[in-house]
C-alpha cells in the first residue's frame, strides 16, 4: 500500500468546498425544479447546446475515464489509449437517435415509455429488469471508486469518503432535479478539460515527447507496439460496451427528451467529438512514467503519481478536482435517471397510473434516498471486486442493442424478437463472462442478440404504427388502450 | 516492425488531443454566454 498523495487536511478542505459549491448549486436551481413534473425529471425538456453538449460530456467522463485511461496507457500503450477513446463512438452513433427519439416520443419520459408502447409490456419488464440492474452496477463501481480514490489521494477512509460523496450527490440531485445536475455538470466538464489539458501540458513542456518516446522504446517498447493483442481485442470490446450503455440507459433518453428540439443530434455528437481526446490526454500523462524512472505500485495511480512527482502538491490538487468532478457528474445523472426509470415506469405505471405530480415528487425523493443508501450498503464492506461489476452487466447491455436500435427505426421488427433478443443475448453474454472472459461478454450478448433480432424480423415482419408512440401529455394520464378487436363494451368495463 | 519507430506519431496523437480538449473548453464557454445572453440556455 502506497502512501496517500496529498495531506488528509487539504483533501478535506477540497471536499469541503466542493460539497458546498455543489449543495448551493442544486439549491438554487431547485426552485426552477419545482414548478413542474417537467421541470424536475427533465429540465423543462428545454436545453439549449452549450448545457446538452456538456451534461453528456461530462457524465460520460466518469472516475473510470480519468483514472483507468492513464493505467491503460500504462498497460497497453498506444492502442489502450485510442481503444478507451473509442467510447465516444457511442454519443456520436446516439446523435441521430437522440433526434429521432425526440420526434418520435415528444413528452416521453424514460427509454422504458418506448420499449412499453413499441414492444409491450414483456419486452418492458425484461428491458427493465437489465436497465435498473445496469444503473444499480454503475452505480456501486462509481461508490466504491469515489472511496478508493480519495482514500488513495488523500488519506481520507474510505467509508468516510465513500459516505460523502453520495449523501453530496444525492442532496444536490434531490433538490435541483435534472437542472442541479445539468448544471453542474457543465462546471464539472470545464473543471475536468482544463484540468488535464493543464497537466498534460506542464508534463510535456518539462519533460519533451523525444525522451518520452526513448524511454518508452527502451524500456516498455510493448507500449509502442501496433498489433498488441490484448490492446485491440480490449478496444472491440470496449466500444460495443459503450454502445450497449448508451443506446439502453435513461440516462442518455432523459437528455434526448430534456434537450430542446433540434439540439439532441448536435449536442451529442459535440459530446462525442469532445469526449475523444479526454482518454487520451488523460492517457499521455501516464506514458511519462517509464522516463521520470518512478516505481509505480497500483497501475491505476499511475496518472495522479505522475501529476504529483512533476507538479508537486498542485498537481495532486488538480487530479483531485478532476477525479471529483468526474465522480460527481456521472454519479448525479445516475441518481436522477434511475430514479426517474423508478418512479415512472415501475411506481405510476404499474401501481399508481393515476397519481399526482406531488405524489410523484415525493416518489422521486424517496427513490433517489433509497437508491443512495442501497449503493452506500453494497459498497461499505469494501468488497473490491464488486467495483468490477460494471463489466458484468456488458453482457446485458450488449444484448439491448439492436432491439433498441432497430425498435427505433425499423417498423418490422417484432416484440417477441426483441424480447428473445435480451432474454438470450444476456444469458449468452453472461455464459461467455464466466467461461471465456469479461472482455468478451458484451460482444457476445449484442452478437447473439443482433442474430435473433435480424431473424424474427424477417421471419415475422410487423407493421407498426409509429403513431403509438405518441402517448399522452401532461393533462392526460397514460391509458392502456385495449386491442382494436376488444369490443368497446368489454374494454371500458 | 509494428512498433513506432520514431516520436512523431505519439506527438502528433498527443497534441491534435490536447488541442481538442482545448477547442472543446473555448467552444463550450463561448456558446454558453451566447445562449444565455440570447435568454436560450435552458
Amino acid at each position: 500500500m502506497h502512501d496517500a498523495i496529498l495531506s488528509p487536511w487539504i483533501g478535506w478542505m477540497l471536499l469541503a468546498v466542493f460539497s458546498v459549491l455543489w449543495i448551493t448549486l442544486g439549491w438554487y436551481w431547485g426552485h426552477k425544479a419545482r414548478r413542474s413534473l417537467d421541470d424536475y425529471m427533465l429540465a423543462g425538456r428545454n436545453v439549449g447546446l452549450a448545457l446538452g453538449t456538456a451534461t453528456a460530456m461530462a457524465t460520460w467522463v466518469t472516475s473510470n475515464t480519468t483514472m483507468a485511461a492513464p493505467q491503460l496507457a500504462y498497460q497497453m500503450g498506444i492502442w489502450g489509449m485510442i481503444g478507451y477513446s473509442l467510447g465516444s463512438m457511442g454519443l456520436i452513433l446516439f446523435a441521430p437517435m437522440a433526434e429521432r427519439i425526440k420526434a418520435l416520443i415528444p413528452r416521453g419520459y424514460t427509454s422504458g415509455d418506448f420499449v412499453r408502447l413499441r414492444y409491450g409490456k414483456a419486452a418492458w419488464r425484461v428491458f427493465l429488469a437489465i436497465s435498473i440492474f445496469y444503473g444499480l452496477g454503475w452505480l456501486i463501481s462509481m461508490g466504491m471508486a469515489g472511496g478508493l480514490l480519495l482514500n488513495a489521494l488523500t488519506g481520507i477512509r474510505y467509508e468516510v469518503g465513500l459516505t460523502v460523496i453520495l449523501i453530496v450527490c444525492m442532496a444536490y440531485t434531490m433538490m435541483g432535479g435534472l437542472y442541479a445536475v445539468i448544471g453542474t455538470d457543465f462546471i464539472q466538464s470545464i473543471l475536468i478539460l482544463a484540468g488535464i489539458v493543464l497537466l498534460a501540458i506542464i508534463a510535456y513542456e518539462r519533460v519533451g515527447f523525444e525522451p518520452v518516446h526513448a524511454a518508452l522504446a527502451a524500456k516498455r517498447p510493448d507500449l509502442l507496439n501496433l498489433l498488441m493483442p490484448a490492446a485491440l481485442m480490449f478496444l472491440f470490446n470496449n466500444l460495443i460496451f459503450g454502445l450497449g450503455e448508451i443506446f439502453h440507459s435513461n440516462v442518455w433518453w432523459s437528455r434526448a427528451f430534456a434537450f430542446r428540439k433540434g439540439v439532441g443530434l448536435r449536442a451529442y455528437l459535440l459530446a462525442g467529438i469532445f469526449w475523444a481526446p479526454v482518454p487520451i490526454v488523460a492517457g499521455a500523462v501516464a506514458l511519462v512514467a517509464p522516463h521520470l524512472g518512478m516505481n509505480v505500485p497500483a497501475a491505476d495511480m499511475v496518472g495522479p503519481l505522475v501529476a504529483a512527482r512533476l507538479l508537486g502538491a498542485a498537481g495532486a490538487v488538480v487530479i483531485f478536482i478532476v477525479v471529483f468532478s468526474s465522480l460527481a457528474s456521472s454519479l448525479d445523472s445516475l441518481l436522477a435517471a434511475t430514479s426517474d426509470l423508478i418512479v415512472e415506469d415501475i411506481y405510476r405505471k404499474h401501481f399508481r397510473p393515476e397519481a399526482e405530480e406531488s405524489s410523484l415528487r415525493r416518489a422521486s425523493f424517496l427513490t433517489i434516498v433509497l437508491l443512495t443508501v442501497a449503493a452506500w450498503l453494497i459498497c461499505l464492506p469494501r468488497v473490491t471486486h464488486l467495483a468490477g461489476m460494471i463489466a458484468f452487466t456488458g453482457a446485458f447491455v450488449g444484448s439491448a442493442i439492436w432491439p433498441i436500435a432497430a425498435g427505433l427505426y425499423w417498423r418490422k421488427t417484432n416484440p417477441l424478437g426483441a424480447t428473445l433478443g435480451m432474454v438470450a443475448g444476456s444469458a449468452c453474454g453472461l455464459f461467455a463472462y464466466f467461461y471465456v472472459g469479461w472482455y468478451v461478454a458484451a460482444l457476445i450478448g449484442a452478437a447473439v442478440s443482433m442474430v435473433i433480432v435480424l431473424a424474427t424480423t424477417l421471419a415475422a415482419p410487423r407493421d407498426f404504427d409509429w403513431q403509438r408512440l405518441q402517448e399522452h401529455t401532461d393533462e392526460e394520464p397514460a391509458v392502456e388502450r385495449a386491442p382494436a378487436w376488444v369490443p368497446e363494451t368489454v374494454a371500458n368495463a | 516492425m509494428n512498433h513506432l519507430a520514431s516520436s512523431g506519431f505519439l506527438t502528433l496523437l498527443v497534441s491534435i488531443s490536447i488541442l481538442g480538449a482545448l477547442v472543446a473548453t473555448i467552444f463550450l464557454l463561448t456558446m454558453l454566454v451566447k445562449e444565455w445572453r440570447s435568454g436560450k440556455l435552458w
